[in-house]
């Protein structure tokens, strides 16, 4: 996040916090692990995006914020984070607006560290870290969410073998940066390399439905299986990447791992395919089929 | 991949021979075209004779928006008591699609059909119409107005679309990624693509008419769904290798290409002349072509028991078991399990018939009309389209 506040003045708001040590940061937020009651928990400052010519702006992403949130407490699924003690509440530091709200903090490690590690997962860990994503996706899908920012960063690789793959940052940044693109069009929501091809077309919002998600998954188990984010290439410009995410068909993921078996990574490719109505979208068949992989 | 008959008028015992030689899996009966009653019995006895085969009744609910014009020849549809004239503006109330399905579902229940096809409208313009929302509500109602009826056969719903429609590939895109995701969906689809007339070949035989055809059965079946192509005549196969459970024809021509002329007087005077399907061309040819061109060219006959039907000439009657044997045989050559190698091989069965109808014109041998090689480079066209759309 540009210009994020001194941790000592986010400390001053947030005094049931103990120990508020930054974690990570993104573009509208940035994450603390810190001690709430004893409990270790991600502490989460979220900017709210504002329009100084339009006060309501202001107003209804506050709003979106706190209802998304809200929703995310809702939410059952063992594999989607869960709430934490802080409930959410707006705060002002240096005359900035800020949410502050707390989530479960979940000891392990992300998918993108195993991937700098040179991990290769077998075909049992790729099934089993399907189908945690594939209940979590749905879950989400069942409340009209879609999450739009699956991508190895968000996926932890849990110590706890009843939930071994925790989704995180659930919606926000997707209804953030929703918020803004109805305001601003050529602001696209998530992360660049994990933007489903469909999100690129104009009026995406009406049609975009939970087979988003569904795609982020799939390059999410390609890049897992792989090591490489088909998309990513380092010295392309962002025109480029979007170009090569509308256009180009990545290799088979059978290409890079003959270990697997075939159907699996076939799966995988289907699933990546860039008209939403060529992946397929049953998730009780879908997880039916991972779960032959166990 | 399975060869349905498409039955019309004039069924005589073609369905049965079909059936008892193993030509055809199945049959699906058009209720305009044979009385209710005599329509019943035949389903009866073809269960009672054949219990593996498939039997399907189209429910041709589709003519109902034209059933006020003057010149229709609607036959025995109006015996079903669901059918009735409308008005798209009628139709745009869900209380009158529920009253069309449970009409329909009540009627048909009564049948011995394996599955049920649901009733729908005809799609005669575009996916951006009125005539597309009513036909989204038809497919979205389905399941939940056949629950009703207790009846655990598989449900099909049914989508007739005219050809234009699958021209705009956007609008198109937005239609298959909507009909896919449905809460509560049918078992699969029944799909007709309708041309603008029973001759209009070109209509068929078009690029993004290919393309698209064989698009809505990939993202069909890559959702589950279990996908019976009516009218599909030759390119049964490629359909197959895009992922169609089944295909159809008959023995006229307006049952090898569905159009609505099929439901005015016909124009024509004469019976059409009998044809041989040859697998290498893809196409029908008179039976003259084929002694012509197999002196040179051996390989355009198929090589299959029907054959001996053409020595000298079958009888009218008989012509189509020659084409589903043909078409059976195509499939179970070009159709597999993995899709790419069964595209590939479409493609070069494709490039062969392009080659063959080279040879032909180096002979000097001048085809008919209908014999000649106008599908040759829409096929070619349609399949690359597809591949490249497809992924594949």
């Amino acid at each position: 996040m540009k210009d994020k506040p001194d941790i000592q003045k986010v400390q001053q708001v947030v005094p049931e916090a103990d120990n508020l040590e930054e974690v990570g940061t993104g573009g509208y937020k940035v994450v603390y692990r810190s001690q709430v009651n004893d409990k270790t928990e991600a502490v989460k400052l979220v900017k709210i995006p504002g329009d100084e010519s339009d006060a309501t702006v202001r107003d209804e992403n506050l709003r979106r914020i706190i209802r998304e949130i809200d929703l995310l407490g809702k939410c059952a699924s063992p594999f989607l984070v869960k709430l934490g003690a802080i409930q959410p509440r707006p705060n002002e530091i240096d005359g900035t607006e800020y949410v502050l709200y707390s989530e479960e903090y979940i000891p392990g490690e992300s998918l993108r560290e195993k991937i700098k590690a040179s991990y290769f997962p077998t075909k049992e860990e790729l099934a089993e870290m399907a189908i945690c994503m594939l209940y979590a996706v749905r879950e989400l899908a069942e409340m009209n969410i879609i999450h739009r920012d699956i991508k190895p960063d968000n996926i932890i690789k849990s110590n706890d073998p009843t939930r071994p793959y925790v989704l995180l940052d659930l919606g926000i940044a997707f209804h953030i940066g929703g918020t803004l693109i109805t305001r601003d069009s050529t602001r696209i929501p998530g992360t660049l390399y994990y933007i489903a091809p469909e999100m690129l077309d104009q009026g995406f919002r009406q049609n975009l439905d939970y087979r988003a998600d569904l795609y982020t998954i799939a390059l999410t188990l390609y890049e897992f299986a792989s090591g490489d984010n088909p998309f990513a290439h380092q010295d392309d410009l962002q025109f480029t990447t979007l170009y090569r995410i509308k256009t180009q068909k990545p290799k088979p993921l059978g290409e890079f791992r003959d270990d697997l078996p075939a159907p699996l990574c076939k799966l995988v490719d289907q699933l990546m395919r860039k008209i939403p109505a060529l992946r397929p979208a049953n998730f009780e068949r879908l997880i039916k089929q991972m779960e032959g992989y166990r | 991949m399975k060869i349905y008959a498409q039955i019309g008028h004039g069924l005589g015992e073609k369905v049965t021979k079909g059936l008892y030689d193993g030509l055809v899996d199945g049959s699906i009966f058009s209720p305009k075209d044979l009385q209710r009653d005599t329509m019943i019995s035949r389903i009866s006895e073809m269960r009672r004779d054949h219990p593996d085969s498939e039997i399907l009744v189209d429910p041709q609910f589709y003519v109902s928006l034209f059933a006020d014009s003057p010149a229709i020849n609607l036959g025995n549809i109006p015996d079903w008591n669901c059918f009735r004239s409308y008005r798209k503006g009628q139709l745009e109330l869900a209380r009158n699609v529920d009253y069309v399905l449970d009409e329909y579902f009540n009627e048909v229940s009564t049948m011995e059909v394996t599955r049920v096809i649901a009733p729908n409208i005809y799609i005669s313009q575009s996916f951006d119409s009125r005539e597309a929302v009513i036909a989204k509500n038809f497919i979205r109602q389905a399941r939940p107005a056949y629950e009703k009826t207790r009846d655990n056969r598989p449900l099909l719903a049914s989508l007739i679309i005219c050809r234009e429609a699958l021209l705009d590939r956007r609008e198109f895109e937005e239609f298959i990624n909507d009909i896919t995701i449905l809460d509560n969906p049918p078992d699969g689809f029944y799909l007709i693509i309708a041309s603008r007339s029973s001759e209009a070949r070109s209509d068929i035989y078009h690029t993004d008419v290919v393309a698209n055809w064989m698009m809505l059965n990939l993202s069909l079946s890559v959702n589950g769904f279990y996908v019976v192509n009516g009218y599909s005549d030759i390119l049964t196969p490629f359909l197959g290798a895009a992922g169609g459970a089944a295909g159809a024809t008959g023995w006229w021509s307006n049952l090898r290409m569905f159009s609505l002329d099929r439901f005015f007087p016909s124009t024509a005077g004469r019976l059409p002349i009998v044809r041989y399907l040859s697998k290498l061309l893809l196409n029908r040819i008179m039976v003259s072509e084929k002694d012509a061109i197999s002196r040179f060219i051996p390989a355009i006959i198929n090589q299959l028991p029907h054959d001996e039907d053409y020595n000298p000439e079958p009888v009218r009657s008989e012509e189509v078991l020659q084409s589903w044997e043909a078409l059976k045989s195509l499939t179970e050559e070009l159709v597999s399990d993995d899709i790419s190698r069964s595209i590939d091989k479409c493609l070069q069965a494709v490039l062969r018939v392009e080659q063959s109808y080279s040879e032909i014109a180096s002979l000097g041998i001048v085809l008919d009309q209908k014999s000649s090689d106008y599908h040759v480079q829409p096929l070619l066209d349609g399949l690359r389209q597809f591949k490249e759309r497809a992924e594949l």
